[in-house]
């Protein structure tokens, strides 16, 4: 397998411009898509809300099944002034280095590409969701076309045909850089230690080290905590959990099976007599 | 806690998958232990139990593929598709059998995937169990009756049934999901559930068992009832900060109030006969008992989706210790309460000997070592067995950059076809 590409987005950079949502509609044929409400409850309710949200910028409102980046538009209130601050982050498919997607994919049709990339191989697809509720990120939705699962392909066409995905070779402004990871992570060091230098000391990398499921291939450079871009700090890989909750549940079946055999065990005396010594009832 | 979370829909049918295939799987197990340990007179509610389990499974397994968005591919969680058109162009079924094998596809680190083996095996073993009950299966059910064989099959179809009851809660934990990655005890809180509300179901149908039989039921219920009365409190309490916001919603007051009242305490006070109903006592005990496992099941795999929006705007207050907040003061109060109360219960009503209270008191103060542990520390889920949390059963887990095809030990990526604009001629 060679060796992880892997794209570094320098947040500081982003200017909002959404060139990379459009390249990636474009190269992938992905349509425009309804903006739809978020289902709150069961029955399942969701609604077309209309083009612009009037949050921001941002009119696409969350990753779906055709909007595999999606630029984030944060308006900060800066203390002490009655200015609003923006950060701006174009969002994607982290290619986890230990995917939660892949993991449960109970069809094994999302696939880990020689590129060390995460790829949802469709015709194996049918359907069950759980890769939507294992991604911490939120990045994978349903088609509502073929009904199968969908998201970034981190250009696995254009990879394999030496090309750069299509959002890296839009972005006017070098805020999504692609590259082999180990090379890009040493540019996010040195551009880390310059904003450090130039008195921005909240600038952080995300992703960039092992802390966040074993490494993101796509991570970032934020200015704020992760939480504020819509990012959480401590996802977990689904399998981590499954040990312990086996455990209880053998715990749970043994004095289960325990009780209910005590209580069709055979009694020496019929009921209604006294109650025989150390009787359960 | 993460609410940056997309929606995965699972509705209606997976929460019917879940109460049904937990009544299925408690009918079989408690049929089982009454074949094994039961009297004769008990028999025909242990035919009852094996008549109920395999009709459930089969509609499961129907709920569950009308659930997929591409129902005719539901094969695909068993079978390799690419390797399965390899057998069949081998001839398969009159050839190509060792293609066929090399097909089967199990990510045992998956509870999807796993589950959907153990459903089908348990969908097998209920299946056969069932033709037993009736006058055409009595081959079967000589060399498969009381003896060694026998029993060794019905264990091992217990095992399968248990394990369906609990992985649908492991299930949803293997997410990253407010609420349900959370909680430990949604596996076990199922299970118990299971058993609940499938002895429910068998003292609704089995008018025609005797009353010795019935009040042996109703013993095994009062177990069944108690054991997940505890679970659904300590689950109640690992929730931690969680738990407030919970209360925050209606799907909230439907998990909490719903299945506390309904499913465990109106069921627990009617089997005590502390109220002056009669005959009806048991009827009444049984249909809440069955309304109270439904709306837990509803309410777990409904309010995933519902605290996203809450949980977004509430993301600091969550990591607080519970014990701190009304809901968890309240939750302490009321467990203390039903540990002191439920034995002594047991003990006038049930004439339990004052020895055998005693370990109830025992068994109770489980229940609050549990809910006081959980209460009493910042928000964190696998807090009680942090060892075990270390165990690595998947090869996604500790994989390195560039470290192999990790968890998805099925790549074939010769075999992947691409929607792309690239023209072949062009390589």
């Amino acid at each position: 397998m060679a060796d992880a590409v892997g794209f570094f987005t320098d947040t500081t950079l982003c200017i909002g411009c959404k060139a990379c949502q459009v390249a990636c509609h474009e190269w992938n044929a992905l349509p425009a898509g309804r903006r739809k409400g978020v289902s709150t409850s069961l029955p399942l309710v969701t609604a077309d809300l209309p083009p612009l949200s009037g949050d921001s910028y941002d009119n696409t409102g969350s990753f779906s099944d055709v909007n595999w980046r999606h630029v984030k538009f944060i308006e900060q209130d800066r203390p002490g002034t009655q200015r609003v601050a923006w950060l701006m982050m174009s969002d994607v498919c982290k290619h986890c280095v230990n995917a939660p997607c892949l993991e449960v994919c109970p069809t094994s049709a999302i696939l880990r590409t020689e590129f060390d990339t995460v790829f949802i191989n469709e015709p194996a697809c049918n359907g069950c969701r759980d890769c939507v509720a294992a991604c911490p990120f939120g990045v994978i939705h349903m088609s509502e076309e073929r009904h199968v699962a969908q998201k970034c392909t981190f250009c696995y066409d254009r990879l394999r045909n030496q090309m750069q995905p299509a959002c890296a070779q839009a972005c006017p402004t070098q805020s999504i850089q692609f590259g082999m990871v180990e090379e890009l992570r040493e540019r996010a060091k040195k551009r880390i230690q310059q904003l450090h230098g130039q008195n921005v000391p909240e600038a952080r990398l995300y992703g960039e080290d092992d802390k966040v499921l074993g490494g993101l291939n796509s991570f970032y450079l934020l200015l704020d905590k992760p939480e504020t871009y819509g990012l959480p700090s401590n996802p977990q890989l689904p399998s981590t959990t499954v040990p312990t909750g086996s455990l209880w549940s053998i715990v749970a079946a043994f004095f289960t099976f325990l009780g209910i055999m005590f209580a069709f065990r055979e009694r020496r005396q019929p009921r209604g007599k006294a109650t025989p010594k150390g009787d359960r009832p | 806690m993460n609410p940056f979370v997309a929606d995965p829909e699972w509705g209606w049918w997976i929460t019917l998958y879940f109460f049904l295939g937990g009544i299925a799987a408690g009918a079989y197990f408690v049929a089982t232990l009454i074949d094994l340990v039961g009297q004769e007179a008990d028999r025909p509610l242990a035919r009852l139990g094996y008549r109920l389990a395999f009709p459930l499974v089969a509609l499961c397994g129907i709920f569950l593929t009308v659930d997929l968005e591409r129902p005719e591919r539901f094969w695909h969680m068993l079978f390799q598709s690419e390797v399965v058109r390899e057998a069949v162009d081998a001839g398969w079924p009159w050839g190509g059998w060792g293609t066929m094998l090399r097909a089967a596809q199990l990510k045992w680190w998956s509870p999807m995937s796993i589950g959907a083996w153990v459903l089908a095996l348990f969908g097998l073993w209920s299946s056969i169990s069932f033709l037993m009950t009736f006058r055409g299966g009595e081959i079967l059910a000589r060399w498969l009756g009381q003896n060694w064989r026998g029993h060794l099959f019905r264990i091992t179809g217990s095992c399968l049934g248990f394990f369906i009851a609990s992985y649908t809660g492991a299930l949803l934990t293997a997410t990253n999901q407010p609420l349900w990655s959370l909680s430990d005890w949604i596996g076990p809180l199922f299970l118990t559930s299971a058993s609940s509300t499938a002895i429910a179901v068998m003292l609704l149908f089995g008018r025609g068992v005797s009353d010795e039989t019935r009040h042996r039921l109703e013993r095994a219920d009062l177990w069944a009832l108690g054991l997940e009365l505890i679970l659904f409190l300590i689950f109640l309490a690992s929730l931690g900060g969680l738990l407030p916001l919970v209360l925050t919603t209606w799907q909230g007051w439907f998990l909490v109030a719903g299945t506390l009242l309904a499913g465990l305490l109106i069921p627990l006070t009617l089997h005590f006969g502390l109220l002056p109903l009669g005959a009806s006592r048991v009827t009444l005990a049984a249909l809440f008992a069955l309304a109270g496992g439904f709306l837990l099941r509803y309410g777990v795999v409904s309010l995933a989706p519902a605290l996203l929006q809450p949980l977004d705007m509430h993301l600091q207050s969550v990591n607080e210790p519970l014990a701190g907040s009304t809901p968890g003061i309240a939750l302490i109060a009321v467990t203390v309460l039903l540990a002191l109360a439920i034995p002594m219960g047991l003990h006038r009503q049930w004439r339990l000997s004052w020895g055998w209270t005693s370990l109830a008191w025992g068994v109770s103060a489980l229940a609050v070592g549990g809910v006081l542990f959980y209460s009493t520390r910042p928000t964190s889920p696998r807090a009680m067995v942090p060892i075990i949390a270390l165990v690595k059963i998947s090869p996604e887990d500790g994989r390195e950059r560039g470290g192999g095809v990790g968890a998805s030990i099925y790549n074939r990526p010769e075999l992947l076809r691409l929607r792309t604009k690239i023209v072949e001629s062009n390589k």
